[in-house]
């Protein structure tokens, strides 16, 4: 199961856009990267949220089938997770011969909201009975889970920015980044409280944006230059509201999806050169760093203090700027973690480049990590 | 027989001072507490209703009551802030204190005194032995207009009574209720106005001390009791003076006022006025005292009642918070926060 | 949050405004919220337990981007409560001063939001600090 070719629009607010038109733009590039033809795919996967709830369309599924005519069709609804899960779902297919050439699109447009609009429709991937309707959002539960981490385990605001700092830093260099720019650790403190202690410089932002990959099996694969090969993935499970785990600073869900990824591509964590985590806010990258397994748990703090998680550091966490630097369209971004692991395998990273990138791992959490994914890929 | 077996009550915890609201509309403010007698109101927290206070004030009642709520077959809850106009408060309190489902009962509303006529219906349901244990509930966040100075005097709380017909139970026997009403528009509100009207000095004289003074007269003339009989009186509170002068007038003294006069400290709770001053009353009294209660209710009437304190007071009085734990736990609030609170600021 | 549930709102008070979760039968665990199957054991013999409404505070935060339907309650403080009897549940703080975790509270009855002007009003446990 291989990626042979990968396009996107950019994260941003896209006024003059509707999902069509960003889909639209995501496909042809993907096809242009791919040097196929819409005629030559077989199958669509594609992720979305809220295309129900905030753009009054479902069945985004149809709606592709509708605009590229293919025939076979899957939607996939699972949270900030469903860019990855589509992508699983596609391998699947491929591997049980149903599908030769597939496409995965994972698309969101959010900014047709306002911000506490937002914040409500958002609160559907959190327990809606005992978090949502009891007024939670979904950053005052990372926010306790943050407060939890920093009693726990010691790691301080200040650690806690440097993951931001450092997206920020790696988000300049990506063109198609919603955040380009980089920002200073002293922003941070001045940014607006969202929900104590996390501020707005500590949360990835909602937009719009779209991301489509090609995938193929080995023979078509073969034929290829640019590609990468998908040789492990899990998926893992939680209580879906926070206040039900015994330890609120582990992703239980992710510890088991990495732990089925990583026998199932037969390497180890440190065997990884980069990684694609999900800093929905920083302390979920921090706990994706423990959790995946790169660290024991209460040490990403440390570790990326130390600047062991920058590009060339010891394992470059988030090369593309993550959720932070590049924005969150939900379904879309399990997607686009899965183009930047493309672009690095094949050198293609321009001043994100890992060095010797050899092994490549994609990580999104649903919610407060009710669904994790994990997926690996080598050159 | 009727009488009392569980009684409580809930006060918000915020209060507002007398000159706060005074000073933001530029009046004198002695002359406001001279006249009032008030020297601070309660105030609803943003998320608090007749609804939420009447659920803890129920609850203290079950609390002293010691019963199966699931016994209780009647509620009635008087008040003219209900939380619903068409859905009766009493349906939430129900579920809330654990009724089940085989109760009768409706929202009540006479102005001030809808507290007190809840209460006579429950007396009759548990008198003529119709029902075991009935509730009655007295329950106001009352508001009025801001820039009116009735504004000065609008508190907020619940008081709820749980009576029962079984001596043994009866902490506080309700051995007599007389009532004296008539048609008089002294203070009204129609139903699409957020806020009511006052017909300003016309409610004293001709509604609440007319009605207050006949209906006290009339339950004495009942029960050839005279005010030297009683220990304690309680009346509708509307502000600190009305009391205290119906109170001179009949021949009651401030010492047979002072237990149940509240209202200097939270303000005209209007259907839960006269009941909060009884249960304060309750909070203190020891057996074989004697209390008169009369509400008064504008448009108009008053319901006066003769109660005597039993034996089994004592054990009750310290099973819930009582009106002073309330009455003393308090938080100030400025006026801003006045107009957050009460949403408004539109 | 979802607008309208009516129907929904009916569903999760019909059972009172309490605080219930379950038991399991077999290995003696108390939940929160009930289930249907046992999550230690995997026992689908449960039953309802009421608990007592008393707590600590587990962990906090104080919500400045609120909800659309809280707007005019900002600020306001969502908590993870322990409670007494071991499991956490999540409600709105109101009324402390010194907020700290292990500060000790007692649930209440109140108002958690209203379908706007006209709807229905969502009546919810929240708690404030034990006197």
């Amino acid at each position: 199961m291989n990626i042979i070719g990968v396009g996107s629009t950019k994260f941003s607010e896209h006024w003059d856009r509707g999902i069509k038109e960003l889909i639209d733009e995501a496909v042809k590039n993907a096809l242009k990267s791919s040097s196929l033809d819409i005629k030559d795919i077989d199958s669509l996967y594609v992720a979305n949220c809220f295309g129900n709830t905030i753009n009054g369309q479902g069945n985004i599924n149809a709606l592709c089938s509708d605009m590229f005519g293919i025939n076979n069709s899957t939607a996939i609804n699972g949270g900030d997770s469903s860019g990855s899960q589509a992508i699983i779902q596609a391998a699947n297919s491929i591997a049980a011969r149903n599908s030769k050439i597939a496409l995965v699109i994972g698309v969101e447009k959010m900014s047709d909201l306002g911000v506490n609009e937002a914040s409500s429709v958002i609160s559907q991937v959190t327990d809606y009975d005992y978090e949502a309707s009891q007024g939670a959002t979904l950053a005052s539960l990372y926010a306790m889970i943050t407060s939890q981490h920093m009693k726990e385990h010691k790691t301080t605001l200040g650690q806690l920015g440097m993951v931001s700092v450092k997206n920020h830093a790696n988000a300049a260099n990506n063109d198609m980044a919603q955040f380009k720019f980089a920002i200073a650790p002293e922003d941070i403190a001045k940014s607006q409280m969202v929900a104590t202690p996390l501020r707005v410089l500590h949360s990835a932002a909602t937009g719009d944006g779209c991301c489509a990959v090609v995938m193929a099996n080995d023979e078509i694969a073969k034929k290829h230059k640019e590609k990468i090969k998908l040789i492990g993935h899990g998926t893992g499970s939680d209580f879906l509201a926070v206040h039900e785990r015994e330890d609120i600073t582990t992703f239980n869900a992710l510890k088991y999806a990495s732990k089925v990824a990583f026998e199932k591509a037969k390497i180890k964590p440190h065997n990884i050169s980069f990684a694609e985590l999900h800093d929905v806010f920083s302390i979920s990258e921090l706990m994706s760093i423990e959790d995946v397994g790169f660290v024991k748990k209460g040490e990403a703090a440390r570790f990326v203090e130390q600047g062991k998680a920058n590009i060339d550091g010891e394992i470059s966490i988030n090369p593309s700027g993550g959720l932070k630097g590049c924005g969150h369209p939900f379904a879309a971004t399990g997607v686009r973690q899965a183009i930047e692991v493309f672009y690095q395998l094949n050198n293609n990273a321009g001043k994100r480049q890992v060095k010797n990138a050899k092994y490549g791992l994609t990580s999104t959490l649903s919610g407060t990590g009710s669904t994790a994914v994990v997926a690996i890929f080598s050159k | 027989m009727v009488g009392i077996i569980g009684y409580g009550v809930y006060i918000p915890l915020y209060r507002i001072k007398t000159e706060e609201i005074a000073n933001t509309w530029g009046r004198d403010v002695d002359s406001v507490k001279k006249g009032l007698l008030i020297s601070e109101k309660s105030v609803p927290n943003i998320d608090e209703d007749t609804v939420t206070m009447s659920i803890e004030a129920s609850l203290n009642a079950l609390k002293r009551a010691m019963i199966d709520p699931k016994e209780i077959g009647a509620i009635y809850s008087g008040s003219e802030s209900p939380a619903y106009a068409v859905k009766p408060n009493i349906s939430m309190v129900a579920n809330a204190i654990g009724m089940g489902n085989n109760y009768t009962g409706a929202d009540v509303e006479f102005a001030c005194k809808a507290g007190t006529a809840s209460l006579q219906m429950v007396m009759g349901l548990v008198k003529s032995n119709l029902i075991k244990y009935g509730i009655a509930i007295g329950a106001d966040a009352a508001e009025y207009s801001v820039e009116n100075v009735g504004d000065q005097s609008t508190g907020t709380g619940s008081a709820v009574f749980i009576l029962g017909n079984n001596k043994n139970e009866i902490v506080a026997e309700i051995k007599e209720t007389v009532s004296y009403s008539s048609d008089v528009p002294d203070f009204w509100r129609r139903p699409r106005m957020r806020y009511p009207t006052h017909a300003e000095r016309f409610t004293g004289e001709p509604a609440y001390f007319k009605h207050t003074v006949i209906a006290s007269q009339l339950l004495m003339e009942k029960t050839g009791l005279k005010p030297a009989d009683f220990n304690h009186v309680v009346f509708h509170t509307p502000n600190g003076k009305f009391p205290t002068r119906v109170a001179k007038f009949l021949g009651f003294s401030n010492e047979q006022l002072r237990n149940g006069f509240v209202v200097d400290k939270i303000g005209n709770t209007y259907s839960a006025a006269s009941l909060i001053g009884l249960a304060s009353v309750l909070d203190d009294a020891n057996a074989g005292e004697k209390i008169i209660v009369t509400s008064f209710g504008s448009g108009a009437g008053s319901d006066s009642f003769y109660i005597e304190v039993t034996d089994k007071i004592e054990s009750k009085k310290n099973l819930a918070r009582t009106t002073k734990d309330y009455l003393e736990k308090k938080k100030y609030v400025d006026y801003t926060t006045y107009l957050k609170l009460t949403s408004r600021i539109e | 949050m979802h607008k309208t549930n009516v129907v929904m709102q009916w569903r999760k008070t019909r059972k009172g405004y309490y605080i219930t979760g379950s038991k399991c039968k077999e290995c003696l665990e108390l939940f929160f919220p009930s289930r249907l199957n046992c999550p230690k054991c995997r026992s689908n013999e449960l039953e309802d337990y009421k608990f007592n409404g008393t707590g600590e505070v587990y962990s906090y935060s104080t919500i400045f981007f609120p909800l659309a339907e809280l707007e005019k309650n900002v600020p306001y403080t969502i908590a993870m409560i322990k409670l007494d009897e071991g499991p956490k549940m999540t409600a709105q703080l109101v009324e402390y001063d010194n907020l700290k975790e292990g500060m000790k509270v007692e649930s209440c009855v109140r108002k958690v939001y209203t379908d706007g002007e006209g709807g229905i009003i969502h009546y919810g446990i929240k708690f404030r600090p034990v006197k």
